[in-house]
Formats: C-alpha cells, sequence, structure tokens
C-alpha cells in the first residue's frame, strides 16, 4: 500500500485588510508549509487547539479552499488545480463529516432526501436512490422507518449517523472527518467511534481524522500529526506518539488529557499564555514564546521537521 | 478528613418543572444532597440531565416563568434560600454564593469594561462607589493571575483571549469571597492546555481562601482530577453518590459502569468501546420506575418501580434494585 493521499510544503493564507484610511493587507497564515502523506486504509489523526490550521487542511483536501501555495496528490496524482469535470471526478473518492451535525443537516429536507441528495446530483434514478439509501441506513444501523422523518427528530448521535450515511453514498475512498463526535455525549460518541472503526474495515476507507480530543484520536489513528500555529510540529505513529511525545508541545498536550481515573493522574505541565496569532508569528520557533525548554536560538531560527528515528518527525531545535 | 466538617448546603426532594406548551418537562426528580465545607463536589451527567438546572436553581435563577421549583428545600448555612424573600437572596448571591458559567464569551457585556464588571458584584454587595474600589479590583485580578491588571482593568472583553475572559469570569465570582463557588462546565469551551492553566488555577484558589466548590461537568476526566466526591445524575435523579476513588474503583450503577466504560482509551484496534444501548428518553415522557430501566441489560419488572436510595457503604450510595447482584 503506497502513499494514498500526499500534501507537499501546504499552504493557505488568508488576507486580512485593516485600517480605515490608510489600508494595510496582511496574511493569516492559516496553514505555512505542512506535508504529510496518508497511506491507504489508515487513519491519520490531526490534532491542535483552535485556530492552528488543522480544518483549513481539510477544507483544502476537499478542495473547498483553493491552496495558496504547495501541492495535493491524490492517488499519485497532482489535484492541486483541478476544475470543472476532473474536479467532479476527484469529488467523488473524497467526503466529509464536519463537527455540528445540528448545522451540517438541512432542517428542511427529510432523512432519505439528504442521505440521497448526492445520488441525486449524479444523476442516479429515483429507484435506485431509494435502494441505496436504504442500503445506507442499514450500514449506518439506523432503522429503515427514519427516512420520511427530519431531522430534528433524531438525537445528535442519530444526526451524525446521517452525516455518515451521506458521506457514504457515493462510495468514496477517503473521509476527511473534523471533529465528528466533539459535540455528542459519551455514550453517543462511543457508538460513533465504533461505527468509524467498523466502516473502515469494511468498506476499506482511509480517514483523515481532526480532533482536539487526543484520547480519541489516539483510540482511532494510526498515524498523528500535531500542529502548533500552522505548522506540524511532531508527525509520528500514533503508538509511538503517545509513549514517548518528543516536542515540548506534543508533551504539554499529552499531559493535559484528563485521565478518567483519580489514581493514575499524569504529571502536568502547564503552559504559560496563550496560543500566538497566525497573523504575525514570530521569526524563529512558533512554540519559543510557551516552550519551558526554550534556548538560544530558538526565538531567531525555525526548527526543520527532521525525522529523528525511523518515521518519526520533530520541528525543534532540542533534537 | 472531610467528614468531620459541617455541611454548608443540604439540598432535599429538590424538584423542578419546565411548563412547556408541549408538557410538562420534569428537568429535575427529587434530587438530595449535601455538600460539606471545603469540599469539591461534583455532579456529573450528560446533556439533559438536569446537572445545569439544579445549579441555576441553587442561585434561584431558574428561567421563569416556564420552570419552576415545584418542592424542595435548599438549606445554606442554615437558612432555606427557596423560601427567603428574593430580596434576601439578592444579598446571597454573587456575595456568599458565586457562580461560574460555561462560556466566558457569552458571560461578559461585551459594552463593558472588564473592570467594571469584575468590580460590579463587590460594589454592590459593600454598597460602595466605582472609584474607590479600583484596589480591590486589581487585587482579585493577580488572584487570577491576570497579567498588567492596572492596565488590563479598562480592557474590552474582545481585546481578551477566551483563557482570560474565563479568569475575568473566575475574578467576577471571588470578588465577594465567596463560601460557595458553583462553576457550570468552567471549562469545556476553552483548548486543552487552556483548560489544565483554569483548573490548576481554580484548585489554587479553593485551596487558598477554603472554599466550596460545586462542579457541574460532563467530564468524568476533570471530576476525576479535581473533586472529592461526585454524584451521577440521569434523566433528573442522582443515581449514585459517592467519593471520587470509590466511583471511579467501584461503580455500582449500571448507568455509572456504562458511562466509564464507554470513555475511549487505548490504542487503533485494541477493543471496541462499550455503548449503552438506547438513546436518552424523551424529556416529556420519562419512562415509569428507574428512568435508566428501558437501557439498563440488568433490568428485571421490579425496575417499573421507582428504586430506593440504598447505602453500599459509608460514603458511597445508589439508586438500583439489583446493585447487590450485578
Amino acid at each position: 500500500m503506497g502513499t494514498f493521499i500526499e500534501i507537499k510544503e501546504l499552504k493557505k493564507y488568508f488576507p486580512i485588510e485593516s485600517g480605515f484610511i490608510k489600508k494595510s493587507k496582511v496574511d493569516l497564515k492559516a496553514v505555512d508549509g505542512v506535508s504529510f502523506g496518508i497511506e491507504e486504509g489508515d487513519t491519520f489523526g490531526l490534532v491542535g487547539e483552535s485556530g492552528c490550521g488543522k480544518t483549513t487542511i481539510g477544507k483544502v483536501l476537499l478542495k473547498l479552499y483553493e491552496p495558496t501555495s504547495g501541492k495535493i496528490f491524490f492517488d499519485g496524482k497532482d489535484v492541486t488545480h483541478l476544475q470543472g469535470g476532473a474536479l467532479d471526478e476527484y469529488r467523488k473518492n473524497i467526503q466529509a463529516v464536519f463537527q455540528n451535525p445540528y448545522a451540517s443537516l438541512n432542517p428542511r429536507m427529510r432523512i432519505w432526501k439528504l442521505i440521497g441528495e448526492p445520488l441525486v446530483a449524479k444523476g442516479w434514478s429515483v429507484e435506485k436512490v431509494k435502494e441505496r439509501v436504504l442500503e445506507l441506513l442499514d450500514l449506518v444501523m439506523l432503522p429503515d422507518d427514519c427516512g420520511p422523518r427530519f431531522p430534528h427528530e433524531m438525537s445528535a448521535g442519530q444526526r451524525q449517523q446521517i452525516a455518515i450515511a451521506r458521506a457514504l453514498s457515493i462510495n468514496p475512498k477517503f473521509i476527511v472527518l473534523d471533529e465528528p463526535t466533539s459535540l455528542l455525549d459519551v455514550s453517543a460518541q462511543a457508538s460513533i467511534l465504533n461505527m468509524i472503526v467498523e466502516l473502515q474495515k469494511k468498506l476499506e476507507l482511509t480517514y483523515l481524522f481532526i480532533s482536539h480530543n487526543l484520547a480519541v484520536v489516539r483510540f482511532l489513528s494510526n498515524r498523528v500529526g500535531v500542529m502548533y500555529c500552522g505548522k506540524l510540529v511532531e508527525l509520528a505513529d500514533s503508538r509511538k506518539l503517545y509513549l514517548a511525545p518528543k516536542h515540548p508541545y506534543s508533551q504539554a498536550l499529552l499531559a493535559s488529557i484528563l485521565t478518567p481515573n483519580p489514581e493514575l493522574q499524569s504529571q502536568e505541565i502547564v503552559l504559560d499564555g496563550d496560543v500566538i496569532s497566525p497573523i504575525n508569528p514570530p521569526e524563529g520557533c512558533r512554540f519559543y514564546t510557551r516552550c519551558q525548554a526554550v534556548k538560544e536560538g530558538c526565538k531567531e531560527n525555525e526548527p526543520p521537521l527532521l525525522e529523528i528515528e525511523p518515521s518519526h518527525f520533530v520541528a525543534c531545535h532540542l533534537y | 478528613m472531610i467528614d468531620t466538617k459541617e455541611t454548608i448546603l443540604e439540598v432535599k426532594n429538590l424538584q423542578i418543572h419546565f411548563f412547556t406548551d408541549r408538557g410538562i418537562i420534569r428537568a429535575v426528580e427529587g434530587v438530595d444532597f449535601s455538600v460539606k465545607k471545603e469540599e469539591v463536589w461534583g455532579l456529573v451527567g450528560e446533556s439533559a440531565s438536569g446537572k445545569s438546572v439544579i445549579g441555576q436553581a441553587l442561585i434561584g435563577v431558574v428561567a421563569k416563568p416556564a420552570g419552576r421549583i415545584v418542592s424542595g428545600e435548599v438549606f445554606f448555612k442554615d437558612q432555606d434560600i427557596l423560601k427567603m424573600d428574593p430580596r434576601e437572596v439578592e444579598k446571597i448571591r454573587g456575595n456568599q454564593i458565586a457562580f461560574i458559567p460555561q462560556d466566558p464569551t457569552t458571560a461578559l457585556n461585551p459594552l463593558l469594561r472588564i473592570g467594571f464588571q469584575i468590580g460590579e458584584a463587590f460594589k454592590y454587595h459593600r454598597g460602595l462607589r466605582t472609584s474607590s474600589i479600583f484596589e480591590e479590583i486589581v487585587k482579585v485580578m493577580k488572584v487570577v493571575n491576570i497579567p498588567s491588571p492596572e492596565q488590563r482593568v479598562n480592557d474590552y472583553p474582545h481585546q481578551l483571549s477566551g483563557g482570560l475572559k474565563q479568569r475575568v469570569i473566575i475574578a467576577t465570582a471571588l470578588s465577594c469571597q465567596p463560601d460557595l463557588l458553583i462553576a457550570d462546565e468552567p471549562t469545556s469551551a476553552l483548548d486543552v492546555t487552556i483548560q489544565i492553566q483554569i483548573i490548576k488555577l481554580i484548585r489554587e484558589i479553593q485551596n487558598r481562601f477554603h472554599m466550596t466548590m460545586i462542579l457541574i461537568t460532563h467530564n468524568l476526566g476533570l471530576v476525576a482530577k479535581m473533586c472529592h466526591r461526585v454524584a451521577v445524575l440521569y434523566c433528573g435523579r442522582v443515581v449514585e453518590e459517592a467519593s471520587v476513588k470509590g466511583l471511579f474503583k467501584d461503580p455500582k450503577h449500571p448507568y455509572t459502569r456504562g458511562l466509564l466504560a464507554s470513555l475511549p482509551k487505548g490504542e487503533k484496534g485494541d477493543v471496541e468501546l462499550y455503548t449503552i444501548p438506547g438513546q436518552l428518553p424523551n424529556p416529556l415522557y420519562h419512562p415509569p420506575g428507574c428512568s435508566f430501566s428501558p437501557r439498563c441489560p440488568h433490568a428485571l419488572s421490579k425496575c417499573q418501580e421507582i428504586p430506593p436510595m440504598e447505602w453500599v457503604s459509608g460514603d458511597h450510595r445508589v439508586r438500583c434494585w439489583r446493585w447487590k447482584e450485578i
């Protein structure tokens, strides 16, 4: 199995205009040079705090945003600047499940219409769509009779099941899961997580799983990238990262997991200050303002992402 | 250590119903608990379990006119605050009982400077003028570690980050040095590294001022980290109450067990997570008897009646007919 999806030096800047009389333009560097690859059939976890650019990467992959620079490869083909029919072809392979199932489902559409809409758009006949919708409802373990219902009659967990069914409707190979369980209660979260794992096995899907919940990422991912302020600071196999994180930021993030066991409380690492703004990031390492292992040179030189062990990459001057 | 302390808050048979057009929502159906001095008491439950409504009732702000406290007693320092004159309750609220809401962004007024908002309760309860409390405001801002408080006093909420806003909220709650602090999901709107900062701050403050705290949350990890004792709420009833160690080590109620088992743990491919079967019941029609019985793997016909609260040990009680057998 080769690299299925790959991004190279991906950048996405959002221009921000400020000033009224003297207009000035600055860039919000949401994603600033990120490269990674996802193997076929794997789950790649992308973790980081709000504003670190993890959702932007997902949206660029979905081609909802045009990247500022960099390249995206899908199955060996460059898909960075696809347009028209070729873009439609690409989108057949890639779907998304978003965070908020209250915002992602049109409240005026019945369930069967919501799930079948991508198929109708692809020109399927009514009978075939109906057949497929029933198949999909079965796949996500929703009762067959919920087709004529509206989203407001469903619980948050069921809504997310509908969103998953819709994403699966056109048999994609790759799904971007953007915080699919962060608005759910733990009991609903557990069933959605199990379902995500099951579907991957059954349909041989590849996932990009975006989340700030490190326990959930660990449960799902083979490989994990830790992002801070538009940059990847660490990239490693999930097992390695959770056992021995190398970057000081990854260490602090992992130490901040609230373990639901009063007798197994980890050593706390409390970072000072806030996440810096991606509008004017510092010259050197973006994490130096909060880093507890900061040393000479961190402020001036940006650390490159280096392979310190086989397939374990860290961007830090300590290594 | 805590057992010897006196009880500061005692809630007896609290029932809160919401009278809506579609019917009566029994949000809280007979909740009893007591909180001892200097204790951090956790109240956990999933959405719609009634946990926030209990918090609101304790400070007398249940949404009116739909929400009504149908019955119950809330003794705070031996006074029943539900029977008190609203003006008397006002003297306690923000003064002896303070509240930290969940979302710092909506809790602050965007049009007022943060210094004013921090000092508002203090001014009201001590009968002071704005000009004379500047030092007090700066002092309390220092307690919550807001950098350069002398300048920050004049900032507006939009100039602050989420973590700083939550610090402002905590400062507001602390200004009158309350005896009881009710925190409703104080960290769930924050990023993980900021969350740890706020947890550390709240714990320091609680130790320093010997405050009693009620922590309302859905996050069992947060409970494990902060609380001494914890009650688990399901559909408006406490189903289990125990010391934190006791609850995590030896949960008795099937719902508590299900919750703990459904938390993600381990690596990819390790195990399948346990899922509690079924859905939360419609709040308009709670099932008769034990509300958890339709989802419970151990339910019997007996569970059609409401089980009594039974003591498992000195500090562990559970509301289940079958806790001895399962």
